[in-house]
């Protein structure tokens, strides 16, 4: 299966990483190696195997709906690169930044 | 004249719904509006590193229920799945919700006009329950020319329902009807607070027109979303719009583009986001940290055996105890005025006098001072009270109107506030006879006149009467009881 | 007795009986780490003045208390992708270099609840990708058994310095291997339990269905201790179970009889280093000599198992590492708006192992590739999951070779993701199948330490312990790295 430079760069782009010329000349090795590698799987008859999504087998575990102490309002914001008012600050958001579709909601 | 429309519309909506738990969906932090930014967050919710999800059982039962009552078949295995992308009020650059194995499906909803007839019936496709975002506040007037923004995490993670429709929507109006419908429903269940204002419900629409002659499937249909309506009237108005936008389009031979739109409440238009070429890659796969949701039968028995009443059954009740459909419709979309009217009605006799002072002036009152039949200053006892005190001729009904507003404003007795505003109306025949008896002394002139046939006249005589007793005689009484005294003084009894 | 000698158990009974203070353990212990980690460099945080007051702390308990402290003074490491409130944490990356959790792993405050005494926080390859500790973002960790060579990874800087002498126990993190191949790189036992068993909160998450945090110690019966310590339902981890929790130590107090050994031959076929290969086949020999009974068994999907690995793994990091994003903690980098600062606070805050990894991930997530990569190999998962059920059915416990190969030299592997991803053939089937795996050591080839895996059933660990510890009992022994060169000695 090949993977191309416009397969890295779109790729980088969902994932959000920046990556050089020299990187995706790279990277496209590396990927490729690997998923000419994985492609082995495609031989495997699967189609009456269910899938294993999770570790355990069994049902979910749930909590009551009891509240808890949240953090206090000097830890949440302790570690941010950028505080202001107690909320985290990001720089401008351009139109086309935002990740879904419609932008907030 | 041009042809009629050769195109049909197609709507189906997306409504989002925070369920009202004490706590979020996957953490302990309170589910709770308006606290001070950042207040109700912890490592969970704040997606620090190694932290993990743990499901709130009652999120899970408040979208069960609210499945169930919407006729949807809950799922015995569900499951979370992760929905990814990046953006500042999404913590962990994921979403987590259901995206193949939803809660529940294949619902349904009956649609009724303001003039409490039956329309139609809406299916619904699935229910799902998702944790809601964080909330942005730009720095600037628009995210436009925002020159960087403050996100607030308090909501990150408060649980969401989201119930989609099919698209068996074809105007506004019937969209109005359902969100009414649902908002109804909902509120029976009391799972959510449902104040489209404070984004407790939120609304998205899919609008297309399908021409005539189009024979394919409803999917490959070009679509266009208007996100983020937050009242029913905008989804309304948003529809209204797009309708007429998109006729215009393909009326001029122009294609409709498959995008996303927002709508702008001062000009009454939408407007494009994102098109499709921008289309989303959210790289969904099931949610390794939740092992799948599983129900038991019985449990699922136990949620649809405990529903309450629901709006179809309230609007037949209502209907059967004489009220007028129209007001049917007002007050079957609010549980707690139905649980007031019949409270009342039972303590007064006559459900539909209730309804109609309900309608008229205790709406206002609760709308005008922001309350609602949940905390209503006047106990329908009260209300009972009053409209007996009417009955009796103790007040008129524009009496009844001012201490009403009275009993409201200082959560008084209705009794109490007759005594406060000195309005009692005088029916007591003995009190009044001997002021009508005077009057009748005072003014030969007026009685002559009246006796000569001029019927104004004891008009003049009433208001005197009115007069000496402050106005709070009974008119009607008093008129009775001159003519009674003028007769018995033209014909003297032997 | 010199105190360094002592394994955990034989701390803690000297501890919990007052024989020794928790004070003195811990000052032999950073005399010991002063003169040794500058040459090992296991750890990427240590914090004398915290430990001290904890061993302060023990000593100062009633000593009704002390005694029903399994740990007691007992002094650990913690993998560095493990949170500790009041120690930065950074699972190896420049992206959290200095970021303080507001909060404590479960793991981190069940030792401490137990009397363990916390030394500091262990290095490990970014985000635990990897198998040699190289791709640390902060410095490489050398083998104590020979310091020009890997001490595998990614739980390379705990495996280090419990073989170095630095600590009793370790903790480390498996997804694919990353406890079992640098402790048998390292000469010490090291157990994956089954998956759910030990809770993953304030694990940061690497992949999230096959993660699990177990015990790296000298011996089989110092892991089964701190397995009993860490094992057990939380609450704050939905996929941690309520099953059981047996007395491990009790539980391998006698050796197994007549125990089946499942041994598949696609685990000792092309691929191996013979050398290997003949420690391992040597000791199972011995084990056989012991009463325990070899079973050939098929595993016909193993060839599979590292394809199947490298998309599922990737596909959950991708997702998991989407929270650094330079908001709310960690490293940012400077940008005018939204966009470029994610990318350019990702490019500059991961490193070349990770981007590699997020980027497949992605991939095979995305539209249009999730059925062919993703679903297919979950599905294969399950394949594997079912070649050990029917191993079950004949045999107790599957014996393999930790890892096709011995301990390589520093710098030499780095180039080539895939041939790395292929080393982890053996180790990375236990994972994939949720099961317990235990790494012990089973002999040497020239100095270099060779590990012998045990697969058991899922919650089989005290079973899997007590086979382990026949491995222990008939392997040729050495010296620890501390005690060579010392006279009198105490072999092993």
């Amino acid at each position: 299966m090949g993977f191309s430079e416009a397969d890295v760069y779109y790729v980088a782009r969902l994932a959000r990483l920046a990556v050089s010329r020299e990187e995706v000349a790279r990277l496209v090795g590396d990927l490729n190696r690997v998923l000419d590698y994985v492609a082995k799987l495609q031989s495997l008859p699967t189609e009456t195997v269910a899938p294993t999504f999770h570790g355990v087998e069994r049902a979910s575990a749930m909590r009551e709906d009891v509240p808890e102490p949240s953090l206090q309002p000097a830890a949440v914001v302790a570690e941010a690169p950028a505080a202001r008012d107690g909320m985290f600050v990001v720089p401008r958001i351009l139109e086309d930044d935002t990740g879904r579709e419609g932008g907030e909601g | 004249m041009t042809a009629g429309p050769r195109y049909e519309v197609i709507i189906g909506l997306e409504v989002h719904v925070e369920l009202k738990t004490r706590t979020k969906l996957f953490c302990g932090c309170e589910n709770r509006f308006g606290a001070p930014p950042n207040t109700l967050t912890c490592p969970v919710c704040l997606g620090l590193p190694g932290v993990l999800p743990v499901l709130n059982r009652e999120a899970v039962a408040m979208a069960a229920r609210a499945g169930l009552a919407l006729g949807c078949t809950v799922r015995e295995h569900s499951r979370f799945d992760r929905k990814q992308y990046f953006y500042p009020d999404l913590p962990k650059g994921y979403q987590i919700s259901q995206y193949d194995h939803p809660l529940c499906e294949h619902g349904q909803l009956r649609l009724y006009d303001g003039q409490g007839q039956y329309r139609k019936t809406v299916r619904i496709r699935r229910i799902h329950l998702e944790e809601d975002a964080g909330k942005l506040n730009h720095l600037g007037e628009r995210l436009s020319d925002a020159t960087g923004s403050l996100v607030d995490l308090n909501r990150a993670g408060v649980p969401l329902i989201e119930i989609v429709s099919e698209p068996d929507l074809r105007s506004g109006e019937e969209a109005r009807w359902y969100l009414n419908a649902l908002r109804a429903t909902l509120a029976y269940l009391d799972v959510s607070d449902l104040r489209m204002e404070e984004g407790s419900m939120r609304c998205d629409a899919n609008i297309s027109l399908r021409p005539l002659d189009f024979t394919g499937s409803l999917a490959d249909l070009p679509r266009v979303e208007v996100k983020n309506l937050n009242s029913v009237r905008n989804v309304e108005r948003a529809i209204e719009y797009e309708v007429r936008r998109q006729a215009a389009q393909l009326s001029q031979g122009l294609g409709i583009e498959r995008e996303t739109r927002g709508f702008d409440d001062a000009s009454g238009r939408t407007y494009s986001q994102r098109s499709k070429e921008e289309a989303h890659d959210y790289r969904y796969f099931p949610e390794p940290d939740l092992p799948p949701l599983v129900l038991t039968t019985e449990q699922i028995t136990a949620w649809r055996d405990s529903l309450p009443s629901l709006p179809d059954a309230v609007r037949e009740d209502l209907t059967a105890a004489g009220i007028d459909p129209r007001t049917v419709e007002v007050v079957v979309q609010d549980p707690a005025a139905v649980a007031y009217l019949w409270a009342a009605a039972q303590d007064y006799g006559r459900a539909e006098a209730v309804a109609n002072w309900m309608l008229a002036d205790l709406a206002r009152l609760l709308n005008a001072h922001r309350r609602s039949y949940r905390d209503c200053p006047v106990p329908p006892a009260e209300l009972a009270n009053l409209l007996r005190l009417i009955d009796r001729g103790t007040l008129s009904g524009r009496m009844a109107k001012e201490v009403l507003e009275v009993m409201f404003v200082k959560g008084v007795t209705a009794e109490a506030a007759v005594a406060q505003l000195g309005v009692s109306q005088i029916s007591d025949v003995d009190h009044l006879r001997p002021v009508v008896e005077a009057v009748i002394a005072e003014q030969p002139k007026v009685v002559a006149d009246w006796r000569a046939g001029k019927e104004k006249a004891i008009g003049f005589l009433v208001g005197q009467v009115m007069k000496r007793t402050a106005g709070q005689a009974n008119p009607e009484l008093v008129n009775r009881l001159l003519r009674e005294v003028l007769a018995r003084q033209a014909h003297p009894l032997p | 007795m010199e105190i360094l000698d002592l394994g955990a158990r034989a701390l803690a009974e000297a501890v919990q009986s007052g024989a020794l203070s928790a004070t003195a353990v811990l000052e032999a212990y950073w005399a010991h780490i002063q003169a040794t980690e500058p040459q090992v460099r296991a750890f990427l945080h240590l914090d004398v003045e915290r430990a001290r007051a904890r061993a302060l702390a023990i000593d100062q308990a009633p000593s009704h208390l002390r005694r029903t402290w399994p740990l007691a003074g007992v002094p650990v490491a913690v993998k560095d992708n493990i949170v500790t409130e009041g120690m930065p944490t950074t699972a190896g990356s420049r992206i959290l270099e200095g970021w303080r959790s507001p909060y404590t792993a479960t793991v981190v405050a069940r030792l401490e609840a137990a009397g363990a005494v916390v030394l500091g926080k262990t290095n490990l390859d970014e985000f635990a990708m990897g198998s040699s500790t190289e791709y640390s973002a902060y410095h490489p960790t050398v083998n104590p058994w020979d310091p020009k060579r890997v001490p595998g990874g990614s739980s390379g800087g705990s495996a280090a310095a419990v073989a170095a002498g630095m600590a009793a126990v370790a903790l480390g993190s498996d997804t694919g291997g990353s406890i079992r191949q640098p402790a048998a790189y390292c000469g010490v036992v090291g157990l994956k339990p089954t998956y759910g068993r030990v809770s993953r909160y304030g694990l940061i998450a690497f992949a999230s269905s096959l993660d699990q945090i177990g015990p790296i110690a000298r011996s089989v019966e110092d892991a089964a201790l701190a397995l009993g310590v860490l094992a057990g339902l939380d609450p704050k981890d939905a996929t941690s179970v309520p099953e059981p929790v047996p007395d491990y130590v009790a539980a391998i107090d006698e050796l197994p009889s007549a125990v089946r050994i499942g041994v598949p031959e696609e685990y000792f076929g092309e691929g191996i280093d013979p050398a290997v290969r003949e420690v391992v086949s040597a000791a199972l020999r011995r084990m056989e000599a012991q009463g325990a009974t070899l079973v050939p068994i098929p595993m016909p999907h193993t060839a599979y198992a590292i394809a199947a690995y490298y998309l599922i793994a990737p596909a959950e990091a991708s997702s998991n590492l989407a929270r650094y994003d330079g908001i709310r903690f960690g490293f940012r980098a400077g940008a005018p708006d939204l966009v470029r600062l994610y990318e350019e606070t990702r490019a500059r805050g991961f490193g070349v192992e990770v981007k590699r990894r997020i980027l497949l991930g992605t991939h095979v997530l995305s539209a249009g590739y999730y059925d062919a990569y993703y679903l297919q190999a979950q599905r294969v998962r399950t394949l594997i999951r079912g070649d050990f059920e029917r191993a079950f059915q004949v045999v107790d416990v599957v014996a393999t070779p930790t890892t096709p190969d011995l301990p390589f030299p520093l710098g030499s592997r780095s180039e080539d993701p895939l041939r790395m991803y292929l080393s982890d053939v053996f180790t990375v089937t236990a994972n994939l199948a949720g099961l317990p795996a235990v790494s012990v050591p089973a002999g040497f080839v020239d100095g270099l330490p060779v590990g012998l895996q045990l697969i058991g059933p899922a919650f089989s660990e005290a079973e899997l312990l007590r086979t382990a510890r026949l491995v222990e009992r008939v392997a040729p022994r050495m010296r620890w790295p501390w005690q060579q060169g010392r006279e009198g000695a105490e072999a092993r």
